[in-house]
C-alpha cells in the first residue's frame, strides 16, 4: 500500500517539477550555446574565406595595373603582403571541419614563400616574371573557394542532424533525465488519481451506508410510533367513551387516570417522533398565511381553564397595533406557543401567566414577530438555563416526577423556532419567575390570501346533528368501533368495510354520503382504494362521495398524495371527537348539515 | 648619417609635442615612408589637410612596451609602440570618434576616450620584431588585457590591424 502522506507526495512532485525545469533550462542553454557557437564559427570562417578571395583578386588587379604601368611595385608588394596575412588568418582559424581546406591553404602558403623573392626582387629581369604569377596562383584560390562552398553546405547539413546524433553525449544525458522526470511526474499523477478515486468510492460507500442506516432508523421510529399510537388511540377513545357513562366515583377516578396516562404517553410519543424527524432533518416548514392573533387567543383559551383551576390569571396582551396577517407555519408556531403557555401554567402556583405579543423591527432591520410568555413561578437557576433546551434536560430531575412531561418540549420548541428562522430565549431569576421570548421573522400576508386559507376552517356558529350514510373503511375492528362511538350523538347510518376491495364491492351497489378511510391497510391501502372508487363513480357518471382520510401520517407530502388520490379531507390520528365532527361537517353535502337537514327521524337508524 | 637624421627628427617631434599645448603648430614632414595618415578634426598638420607619420616619428611619441593577451594569439605577447593618446596629442585631435581604416580599406570606429581609458597602443613591434603586413603590421591597435579579458573578446572589433589611416571626427 502506498503510505506516504499527501503532503509528502505533493512535495516530492513539486521537487520533481523543479528538477525538470532546471534540467530543461540547462539543456536549452547548452543547445543554444552550441547553436550560437556554430553560427559564429560558420560566419567567422565565411568572412575570412571571402576576404582571402577578395584580397587575391585585388592582388591580381594590382599586378595587371603594374603591368600597364598604372601601379607601383610597392603597391604590388603591399597587396602581396595583405594577401599573405589573409591566408595566414584562415590557416590560424579553428573551423568545425577543415581537412579539405588545409591542403589548399598549405599550397597557397608554399606558393607565397616560393614567389616572395620575385615580388621583392630589385632585379629588373625578375620583374618580367610578375605577369606570370597570376596563372599559377589563381587555380589555388579558386580551389580554396570551391572547397569552402562544399564544406559550408556539408556543415550546414551536419548542423541540422547534429542534435539527434552522437555529437553531444551531455545532451543525450539531459534528455534522458528529462524523460525520467516526466515519467515520474506522470506516475505521480496516475497514483494520485487512483488514490483519489479509491477514496471517493470508499466515501460513497460509507455515505450510502450511513444514509441507509439513517433511513432504517427513521422508518423504525415511524413504524413503532404508528404501532403504538393505534392501540393507544383505542385506549384513550374507549376511556373517553366510558367517561360519558354513569360511573361510581371510584371508577370515574380510574377512567380519568387511564385518560391522563394515555394522553401523556401519546404526547411523549409525538414528541419523540418530532425530535427524531428534526434530527433526521425531515421536519418540513410550511409557508402559508395565518393570523397570529388567532393563534395566540387559541393558546390562551386552551389553558385558561387549567390556569383558573390553580387560581392563576392568564392574560393575553397585544402591544401596539393589532397583529398583521403573517406568512409562516401556523401549526409549528402554535406548537411552540402551547408548549410555553403549558409550561408556565404547569410550573406556576401563585400569581399570573402573561402572554405579551408585539411586532416590530429587529436590531438588524428585519420585520419580526415577538411573543413573550412570563410567569410568577419558581424561576430557573442560571446554571440550568442552558440545559433546559437540551433533550431530556429539565432543570431538575425531580420535575418530571412532580409535573410530568417528557422534557422534550423546550428542545423541540427552540429547534422549531430556529428552523423557522427565529429564536427562543429565556430570562429568569430564581424566585422571581421566568420569561420565555420567541422572536420570529415575518412576512406580511395579503388579507385575501388569509381569508382564502382560514375561511375553510371557520367554525359554524351553530352546531346541529349530522345525518346521512357513512362508510367506515379500516382493517382494525377497534378503530371502526371508536369512530362509531365518537359519532354516537349524530344521526348517521354506519356501514363498515374491513379492506379496500370490500369497500369497493359495497360501493358498487350502495350509495353513501361520506367515507371515512384508513390509509394504512394490508393489501390495497386507503389511497389506492380512494382512487379506484373515484374512478368507478366517474365511469358510472356519478359524483364520488367525499372521502376523509383517517391517518397518523400527516406529513405535507403525504397529505398531498391523499388529495391527489381524490380524498377531500384529512383527519389526523389520534382522532378527537370535535375534530372528527368538524371535518365531517366540512365534507358532507350541505343537505346533510344544519337545521334544514333535520329531516324526519325515520330516515335515521 | 641616418642616425643623425633620426635623432634630429625625434628632437623635432618632441619639440612639436611640447608646443601643441601652447597652440596650433605644424608637424615636421616625415623623412621615411609614410605608414600612418591622420586627418579630420586635428590642429597640427604636416601636409595640406593631414598629418603623415613614418616609423621614426611614431617611435618619437610616448613609446611603451606591454605584455598582453589577445584572442587572436596564443599565450602572452609583447607589443611595443606609441600610445594612441600621444598620437592624438601630437596631431591636436579635437573629435570624439576615430575612424580607423586598414590597408585593405577595412574600417572600424574607436571612441577617442578609449585612448586614455584603456591605455591603447599602436603596436609596431611584436615580441621584439617589427610586424610585417603579412603578420598584421605595420600597425596593430592593441588594447592591453589579461588572459581572461581577452577571452571575452570585448575589444576585438576595435583591435584593427594593418592600420593605415585615422580620421578624427
Amino acid at each position: 500500500m502506498y503510505s506516504a502522506s499527501p503532503i509528502k507526495r505533493s512535495l516530492i512532485a513539486i521537487g520533481l517539477c523543479i528538477g525538470l525545469l532546471i534540467v530543461f533550462f540547462e539543456h536549452r542553454k547548452a543547445v543554444q550555446e552550441a547553436e550560437r557557437q556554430m553560427v559564429y564559427s560558420a560566419s567567422n570562417a565565411s568572412w575570412k574565406i571571402s576576404e582571402l578571395v577578395y584580397e587575391a583578386q585585388r592582388f591580381f588587379t594590382t599586378l595587371a595595373n603594374h603591368g600597364q604601368g598604372e601601379a607601383s611595385l610597392y603597391e604590388v608588394q603591399v597587396q602581396f603582403e595583405v594577401f599573405w596575412s589573409r591566408t595566414q588568418l584562415v590557416a590560424e582559424t579553428e573551423f568545425p571541419e577543415r581537412i579539405a581546406l588545409d591542403e589548399g591553404l598549405n599550397r597557397i602558403l608554399d606558393w607565397l614563400e616560393q614567389h616572395e623573392g620575385v615580388i621583392f626582387s630589385e632585379n629588373e629581369a625578375v620583374a618580367g616574371q610578375l605577369a606570370g604569377l597570376r596563372s599559377s596562383l589563381e587555380p589555388l584560390v579558386i580551389s580554396i573557394r570551391q572547397n569552402w562552398v562544399r564544406e559550408f553546405n556539408a556543415s550546414r547539413n551536419r548542423a541540422v542532424t547534429a542534435r539527434s546524433g552522437s555529437e553531444s553525449r551531455q545532451n543525450a544525458r539531459q534528455e534522458f533525465l528529462i524523460a525520467v522526470l516526466i515519467a515520474c511526474i506522470v506516475l505521480y499523477l496516475v497514483v494520485e488519481v487512483y488514490l483519489g478515486t479509491l477514496a471517493h468510492r470508499r466515501e460513497q460507500v460509507l455515505r450510502a451506508a450511513a444514509d441507509a442506516a439513517n433511513r432504517t432508523k427513521s422508518d423504525f421510529i415511524a413504524s413503532v410510533s404508528h404501532e403504538i399510537r393505534t392501540p393507544l388511540n383505542g385506549i384513550i377513545s374507549m376511556a373517553s367513551h366510558l367517561g360519558d357513562h354513569p360511573l361510581s366515583p371510584e371508577l370515574r377516578e380510574c377512567v380519568s387516570i387511564i385518560e391522563d396516562s394515555g394522553g401523556l404517553l401519546l404526547s411523549t410519543i409525538n414528541d419523540v417522533l418530532d425530535l427524531s424527524k428534526i434530527e433526521a432533518g425531515e421536519m418540513p416548514i410550511e409557508f402559508r398565511p395565518f393570523d397570529p392573533g388567532r393563534s395566540l387567543s387559541l393558546a390562551r383559551d386552551l389553558y385558561r381553564d387549567q390556569a383558573g383551576d390553580k387560581g392563576l390569571s392568564l392574560d393575553l396582551v397585544i402591544q401596539g397595533d393589532p397583529l398583521p396577517l403573517l406568512i409562516g407555519d401556523e401549526r409549528r408556531t402554535r406548537q411552540v406557543l402551547h408548549n410555553l403557555v403549558s409550561n408556565a401554567v404547569k410550573f406556576t402556583e401563585h400569581g399570573h401567566v402573561r402572554i405579551t405579543a408585539s411586532h416590530g423591527v429587529s436590531a438588524d432591520g428585519a420585520d419580526q414577530f415577538e411573543v413573550c410568555v412570563s410567569d410568577t413561578g419558581p424561576g430557573i437557576a442560571a446554571t440550568a438555563q442552558a440545559t433546559i433546551f437540551e433533550p431530556f434536560g429539565q432543570a431538575d430531575a425531580s420535575i418530571s416526577r412532580d409535573f410530568g412531561g417528557t422534557g422534550l418540549g423546550l428542545a423541540i420548541s427552540r429547534t422549531l423556532c430556529r428552523a423557522m428562522g427565529g429564536e427562543l430565549r429565556v430570562m429568569s431569576t430564581p424566585g422571581q419567575g421566568a420569561e420565555f421570548t420567541v422572536t420570529l421573522p415575518f412576512v406580511r400576508a395579503s388579507a385575501d390570501a388569509v381569508r382564502e386559507w382560514t375561511g375553510s376552517t371557520a367554525q359554524p356558529a351553530e352546531e346541529t346533528p349530522l345525518h346521512g350514510r357513512v362508510l367506515i373503511v379500516d382493517d382494525n375492528a377497534t378503530n371502526r368501533l371508536i369512530l362509531r362511538k365518537l359519532l354516537g350523538g349524530q344521526r348517521l347510518d354506519f356501514f363498515e368495510a374491513a379492506s379496500g376491495p370490500e369497500a369497493l364491492d359495497f360501493l358498487s351497489t350502495e350509495a353513501v354520503d361520506l367515507v371515512l378511510m384508513d390509509v394504512q391497510m394490508p393489501g390495497m391501502n386507503g389511497i389506492e382504494t380512494t382512487a379506484r372508487l373515484v374512478e368507478a363513480a366517474e365511469l358510472a357518471g356519478k359524483a364520488p362521495p367525499p372521502v376523509i382520510a383517517v391517518t397518523a401520517n400527516v406529513m405535507p407530502e403525504q397529505v398531498d398524495a391523499y388529495h391527489r388520490a381524490g380524498m377531500t379531507n384529512v383527519l389526523p390520528k389520534p382522532v378527537s371527537k370535535n375534530a372528527l365532527i368538524a371535518k365531517m361537517r366540512e365534507s358532507l353535502p350541505a343537505a346533510n348539515v344544519g337545521a334544514i337537514a333535520l329531516k324526519p327521524p325515520q330516515d335515521v337508524a | 648619417m641616418s642616425k643623425f637624421w633620426s635623432v634630429w627628427a625625434s628632437t623635432l617631434v618632441a619639440l612639436c609635442i611640447t608646443m601643441t599645448g601652447a597652440g596650433a603648430a605644424s608637424l615636421a614632414a616625415p623623412s621615411g615612408g609614410t605608414i600612418l595618415v591622420v586627418s579630420g578634426a586635428i590642429t597640427n598638420h604636416n601636409h595640406a589637410d593631414h598629418a603623415a607619420f613614418d616609423a621614426d616619428m611614431l617611435r618619437a611619441l610616448d613609446w611603451v612596451e606591454v605584455e598582453t593577451f589577445t584572442s587572436f594569439t596564443e599565450g602572452p605577447q609583447v607589443f611595443a609602440g606609441p600610445t594612441l593618446a600621444s598620437l592624438l596629442d601630437a596631431v591636436g585631435a579635437q573629435g570624439g570618434t576615430l575612424h580607423a581604416t586598414a590597408i585593405n580599406d577595412y574600417s572600424v570606429e574607436i571612441p577617442a576616450q578609449h585612448a586614455q581609458a584603456h591605455r591603447v597602443i599602436l603596436a609596431v613591434e611584436r615580441n621584439g620584431e617589427p610586424m610585417r603586413i603579412r603578420d598584421k603590421g605595420p600597425i596593430w591597435v592593441i588594447y592591453p588585457m589579461t588572459e581572461d579579458e581577452a577571452k571575452k573578446r570585448s575589444f576585438d572589433r576595435e583591435m584593427i590591424w594593418q592600420l593605415a589611416r585615422i580620421r578624427v571626427e
